[in-house]
């Protein structure tokens, strides 16, 4: 018998051992407690919520600690781009856009926009941000997307509150809500759409550092190409076939259509980027459940 | 275990992707009606339009004039007037809400005039191309024929409003003037009676030739008193003062003189009766006269003109294709509605079933 082949056999032994033991194990819990799959689900359900709102808190301190100043910019943003942009229409002279008020008109917008924005640029580093805490068990690569995602949303709601409280506060300019639930409709599908971004870009971005250099030039020129500035209505027939491929424009569309009453143009269609969010979602679940094991790796 | 991950799967495969596309399967393919399209499309032209020396097309701010008017058209065959024409003329309800019919395509038979409407609208789509201004008209119903008949239906009733809205443009228009040239005629008329009334009055045609002749007379006359008085002094230097002749000449001469002085008076007098206030009354009565003619030219000029302005703002309409007939029926698009909804549920799926697999590892 040579060294190398006991070798191998005590690795065989020792490798059998554990399994019967892991059996031994399961079997055991199996015996005190039978675990049904709704109880499973129930369970992971748990486990699932309480890594997620762990994660959020954590995410929330973070962006407390950075710098005060980060997390005031987060909810003054919106506003700070909508005066901007606002006072340039102000300045030519024109007050009202497709007969609404052009601070209404840019921040209905900026708040479909931003939702899509967020999920290119914070919510895919949640995976490379968070990389410490996937050597826990419990803590999955999808999590910090999903912790991400709903802190950036949450904050993104505030700001949309300041947004308009500030509107009817100061200037005294209210939406008049003409289609509550096509609001919600826009809202849920932009989320959607931002999800399913956030999350493809998440995986590919922890395996190739240039997608993440490549998008962010990309996307630079998509607050111009997504009809926030101004009113689609009032482009050629020729630019608006070519914009409506944006799915941006008509979530956009939509928001200031049951948001504030203005009138939709003619391309305009909300199940298209409603189902390109279910498809980006469902890819990137597809790509996630691919790679899951070589994101922790990573 | 594996096993149980197996059942859970396929449980959510069956709920999500295998049930839904049956149904839609099976509604699809066994109950849905056959819905056939007609289409046409039109345009409006008008008789002639000035060109815009600001042509902006370049740009891309289009002229809008024309495409207003086929968008005015639009809005009118989506309106609920134009249902009520053609619900009155082919009877829409009772085909669309005829029974033989699958349920879910056809219209309910209690339905409400907007539920009606609604599904109208669903089933007429219009296209406005906005490059060549055309409209492209489409309508779907249960059957061939009648779709065509729908389309017909339409293009009949946007021709009376089309013709409507001409009349009312060019009357709305015209009235004015006509009002305008009729008023000044009457005027014209009043001018002219009262110059004959005062001619008739003052038994004169014109005062300027009154005038002429009184003075031609003063002035026949005053050479006559001239030619006398001279005569006169020539003949004192000859014959005496009582000499019948000079007192011939004498009582001749002061006939003239009050002959002339008559005449001037028939001129100029302070009664008022005189020439010259009649020629004051005169020239001011054809002033009036010749104001009124003036004012009477241009307005027919006017009218006239607002008669071309009318007829250039014609608008026609035109049918560049006529209704077309089915041959097929295009609606349900059968494949094109079971893949989709195969392709939405095989998502849906993925995401249901990889969030439970998620959830799962976190046990």
């Amino acid at each position: 018998m040579t060294s190398s082949a006991f070798f191998k056999r005590m690795q065989l032994s020792k490798q059998s051992k554990t399994h019967k033991k892991d059996d031994l194990f399961v079997t055991l819990i199996s015996k005190f407690k039978p675990i049904t799959p709704a109880q499973e689900l129930k369970r992971g359900f748990y486990n699932f919520k309480s890594v997620i709102w762990a994660l959020i808190f954590k995410e929330f301190k973070i962006r407390l600690g950075e710098s005060k100043l980060g997390i005031v910019w987060v909810l003054i943003e919106l506003i700070v781009s909508m005066i901007v942009m606002s006072w340039i229409w102000l300045i030519i002279g024109r007050t009202k856009i497709d007969n609404i008020h052009v601070m209404l008109f840019l921040g209905a917008g900026f708040t479909i926009f931003f939702i899509i924005r967020r999920g290119f640029s914070p919510v895919p580093q949640g995976i490379k941000s968070n990389s410490a805490l996937l050597n826990y068990p419990g803590v999955k690569p999808i999590d910090t997307i999903f912790a991400r995602f709903i802190l950036e949303m949450w904050l993104h709601s505030i700001a949309v509150i300041l947004l308009f409280f500030s509107l009817f506060w100061i200037l005294g300019l209210s939406p008049i809500f003409s289609d509550p639930l096509l609001c919600f409709q826009a809202l849920g599908s932009s989320a959607m759409l931002a999800l399913g971004i956030g999350l493809l870009l998440g995986i590919y971005q922890t395996f190739y550092e240039s997608i993440g250099k490549v998008i962010s030039i990309i996307t630079q020129p998509l607050m111009i190409m997504s009809a926030i500035l101004y009113s689609m209505n009032d482009l050629p027939q020729s630019a608006r076939e070519v914009l409506s491929w944006n799915p941006i424009v008509h979530l956009v569309s939509a928001f200031r259509q049951g948001l504030l009453g203005a009138n939709a143009f003619p391309e305009y269609d909300l199940s298209y980027p409603t189902f390109l969010g279910l498809f980006f979602l469902g890819i990137a679940f597809i790509s996630y459940h691919a790679n899951r094991f070589r994101l922790i790796q990573k | 275990m594996k096993n149980r991950l197996f059942s859970i799967s396929s449980f959510l495969f069956i709920i999500i992707f295998i049930i839904p596309v049956c149904v839609v399967s099976i509604y699809y393919i066994a109950f849905a009606s056959d819905r056939y399209e007609s289409t046409a499309s039109i345009y409006i032209t008008k008789e002639s339009t000035k060109s815009n020396p600001f042509d902006l097309s370049l740009i891309g701010i289009t002229n809008s004039s024309s495409a207003r008017d086929i968008l005015v058209l639009k809005a009118f065959i989506e309106s609920p007037k134009m249902l009520d024409l053609l619900d009155k003329d082919l009877n829409l309800r009772k085909h669309f809400s005829n029974p033989k019919y699958d349920y879910f395509s056809r219209l309910s038979k209690n339905s409400s005039k907007e539920t009606f409407f609604e599904y109208y609208l669903k089933h007429v789509t219009m296209v406005f191309d906005d490059e060549a201004r055309l409209l492209l008209l489409k309508t779907q119903s249960f059957d061939r024929h009648y779709s065509e008949s729908i389309l017909n239906g339409i293009l009949k009733h946007s021709q009376t409003f089309i013709d409507k809205l001409n009349t009312n443009i060019s009357s709305s228009q015209l009235k004015f003037f006509d009002a305008q040239v009729k008023k000044s005629e009457m005027e014209l008329a009043k001018e002219k009676s009262k110059l004959l009334q005062f001619q008739k009055q003052n038994n004169i045609l014109s005062t300027k030739l009154t005038a002429g002749t009184i003075i031609s007379t003063i002035t026949a006359l005053e050479s006559e008193l001239a030619a006398k008085k001279s005569l006169l002094s020539s003949r004192l230097d000859v014959l005496s003062e009582q000499a019948p002749a000079i007192r011939r000449l004498r009582s001749s001469i002061q006939g003239l003189e009050k002959q002339i002085a008559l005449e001037n008076a028939r001129l100029t007098n302070k009664d008022g009766n005189a020439l010259s206030d009649l020629d004051a009354k005169f020239q001011e009565i054809k002033l009036f006269l010749e104001y009124k003619t003036l004012r009477y030219k241009s307005n027919i000029d006017a009218y006239e003109q607002a008669q071309n302005e009318a007829a250039r703002r014609l608008r026609f309409l035109t049918v560049v294709s006529p209704p077309t007939l089915a041959d097929e029926a295009l609606y349900p698009n059968r494949p094109y509605i079971i893949l989709t909804t195969a392709i939405i549920a095989l998502f849906l799926y993925f995401i249901a079933s990889i969030m439970v697999a998620t959830i799962r590892e976190h046990t």
